[in-house]
C-alpha cells in the first residue's frame, strides 16, 4: 500500500495536535503559568545586565575577526565600541521594559529585538555561539502570548497554556536534536569498529580528550577517567533524556523529572569535562522544574511508568510487586 | 491569534526548526551554519581510544645535547611563553607540524619565527607527532609512540 508523504505529514500533524489539544487544555494550573512569565524576562534582565558590566571588557577585547551576522547589518557604519555599546544598552533597556510589562505583545518582541542583536553580536566571530540559542527562540515564542484581559476567555486560556507549552517543546526539542545525533553516530561508529555512544569508556574518552585538549582538570575528572564505567550509566541515561526530551513534552508527570535531569547533564558536563553550557540551566529551572503542566502531587509509579522506553518495563515490575504482595 | 491558528504556527515552527537545523548539518562543508538554527549536534563522535598529538620538545643547549628532550615549559630560562597561554602555545605547534607535514616552507617560516621569539638562547628543538590514550595521557602523560618531523635550530 503506497501512502504519500503529504498524508503522512497531514497524519502526523493530525496526531501532534490532539496531543497537544490533550496537554494545553488538560490539567495546567493557568494562574501559575501566568505568573511564571515575567521571571523569563527577569532572569532575561540580569543576564542583560551582567553582560553591560563587561562592555569595557568586550570592547579592549578589539573588533579582530567581527564579520557582522545580518541582524547587525548596521554595525558597519559605526565604530565598533559604537555598535557593542548599542547592542548591550539596547538589549538592558529592553529586557527591563518587558519585565515591567511582560503581557504587552510589544514589550516581548522588543525584548526578542533586542536579544537578538545581542545573540548576532556573540556570533558574529566566526562560528555562532549556541550559549544563548534557546533564549532567542524562547523569547521569540513567547512573542504569541495572547493579551490578557481582566476575565480572559477560555480560547484565550487555551492559547496562553498552549505558547507556554511551545516554549517547554522547544527547549526539549534541541535536546532531543543532540540525543538523535549522538545515536546516529553510534551507529556509525559502531559499524567502523570504533568508539561509540553505548561503549562503556564513551563518557571518559570524551572527558580525557576535552581536558587534554585544554590542558585543565575539573573535580570529578580523575574519578571517571581512572574508573571509565563509573560514567558508563549516567551516559546511557543522558542518552534516554536527550532522544526522548520531546516525548516527555507531551507526558506532564515527566516535566520535572526531565528538567530535573537535563540540569544534572549540564553540571556533570561541567564537573566531569568542563563543557560550560550553563545559559539553558535557567529556562530548565523555569519551564520545566516550575512547570504548571506538571500534577501538583506525584506518585513515583507513575512518573516512572510514563517513561520512555522504560515505562513498560517499570509497569511490569510494578504489577508483579503488586501479586507478590497480594500472594504474602 | 486564536487557539487553532497558534497550534499551527508552533507546529509549524518545530517542525521547520528541525528540519533546518538537520538540514545544515548534513549539507555543511566547513563549519555548520544556517543562522540562527542548529542541529544541536554537540559531541555526538565519540573520541577516538588513539589519537594524535604534536608537540616540541627541546634537544640541544648552546651546542650541548640534552641527554633526554624535554619539553619546551620545562626550561622556562631558555624558553618563556610570555603571553602564549598552554592551549595557545599548543595550536601554534599544531599548525607548525601541519605546516612541515604539507611541506609548505613559507608557512613553516612564518610559524618557526613566531615560535623562536620566545627563545632566550641558542638551542635546537624537535616537532615530533606522536600516538596516545586519550585515558593514559590524561593521567600521567604518557604516549605510545612518536615520530620527528622536523628538528629546528635557534639563534644561528
Amino acid at each position: 500500500m503506497h501512502i504519500s508523504p503529504i498524508a503522512i505529514i497531514k497524519r502526523g500533524y493530525a496526531r501532534a495536535g490532539s496531543a497537544l489539544d490533550h496537554v494545553a487544555v488538560g490539567g495546567i494550573d493557568f494562574e501559575k503559568a501566568k505568573a511564571l512569565i515575567p521571571f523569563f524576562y527577569y532572569f532575561l534582565f540580569f543576564i542583560a545586565f551582567t553582560r553591560l558590566e563587561g562592555l569595557d571588557y568586550t570592547i579592549a577585547e578589539g573588533a579582530a575577526g567581527f564579520a557582522p551576522r545580518l541582524p547587525l547589518f548596521w554595525a558597519q557604519y559605526v565604530e565598533y565600541g559604537v555598535a557593542v555599546t548599542v547592542v548591550l544598552l539596547g538589549w538592558v533597556c529592553t529586557a527591563l521594559f518587558a519585565s515591567v510589562f511582560p503581557y504587552i505583545r510589544a514589550a516581548r518582541i522588543l525584548a526578542f529585538i533586542g536579544l537578538f542583536e545581542y545573540h548576532a553580536l556573540v556570533s558574529s566571530f566566526g562560528s555562532p555561539n549556541h550559549q544563548w540559542d534557546h533564549w532567542l527562540w524562547i523569547s521569540f515564542i513567547l512573542i504569541f502570548l495572547p493579551t490578557l484581559t481582566r476575565e480572559p476567555s477560555l480560547d484565550t486560556r487555551r492559547t496562553f497554556s498552549l505558547v507556554f507549552w511551545g516554549a517547554q517543546a522547544f527547549l526539549l526539542l534541541t535536546y532531543t536534536m543532540a540525543g538523535v545525533g549522538k545515536l546516529i553516530y553510534a551507529v556509525i561508529q559502531f559499524s567502523q569498529g570504533q568508539a561509540h555512544a553505548f561503549s562503556p569508556d564513551a563518557g571518559a574518552l570524551y572527558a580525557a580528550t576535552q581536558l587534554n585538549l585544554m590542558h585543565e582538570t575539573v573535580p570529578l575528572a580523575n574519578i571517571i577517567i581512572s574508573y571509565p564505567w563509573v560514567a558508563w550509566i549516567p551516559f546511557l541515561l543522558l542518552l534516554e533524556l536527550q532522544t526522548f526530551a520531546l516525548i516527555a513534552a507531551f507526558r506532564p508527570q515527566l516535566h520535572r523529572l526531565w528538567g530535573f535531569g537535563l540540569i544534572l547533564f549540564h553540571l556533570g558536563t561541567f564537573l566531569t569535562m568542563r563543557a560550560v553550557f550553563t545559559a539553558p540551566s535557567g529556562l530548565l529551572l523555569l519551564f520545566l522544574l516550575a512547570s504548571p503542566f506538571a500534577p501538583e502531587k506525584q506518585r513515583w509509579s507513575d512518573v516512572l511508568s510514563s517513561i520512555p522506553l522504560f515505562g513498560h518495563l517499570f509497569r511490569y515490575i510494578a504489577k508483579k510487586i503488586l501479586l507478590l504482595r497480594k500472594v504474602s | 491569534m486564536n487557539y487553532g491558528r497558534t497550534k499551527k504556527a508552533l507546529v509549524i515552527l518545530l517542525a521547520s526548526y528541525a528540519f533546518i537545523g538537520f538540514g545544515a548539518h548534513a549539507t555543511s562543508t566547513g563549519a555548520e551554519d544556517a543562522y540562527p538554527f542548529f542541529s544541536w549536534f554537540l559531541y555526538v563522535t565519540v573520541p577516538s581510544r588513539v589519537q594524535t598529538g604534536f608537540d616540541s620538545m627541546l634537544v640541544s643547549v648552546n651546542g650541548k645535547r640534552l641527554e633526554t628532550p624535554l619539553p619546551l615549559l620545562d626550561r622556562p630560562d631558555i624558553f618563556s611563553k610570555g603571553e602564549l597561554t598552554e592551549q595557545r602555545l599548543s595550536a601554534l605547534i599544531e599548525e607548525l607540524a601541519y605546516a612541515i607535514r604539507a611541506r609548505q616552507s613559507g608557512h613553516t617560516s612564518a610559524l618557526r619565527e613566531k615560535l623562536e621569539t620566545h627563545f632566550n638562547t641558542q638551542a635546537s628543538y624537535i616537532v615530533r607527532e606522536y600516538t596516545y590514550d586519550p585515558l593514559e595521557y590524561f593521567k600521567n602523560k604518557r604516549i605510545a609512540s612518536s615520530t620527528v618531523l622536523m628538528e629546528f635550530q635557534v639563534g644561528k
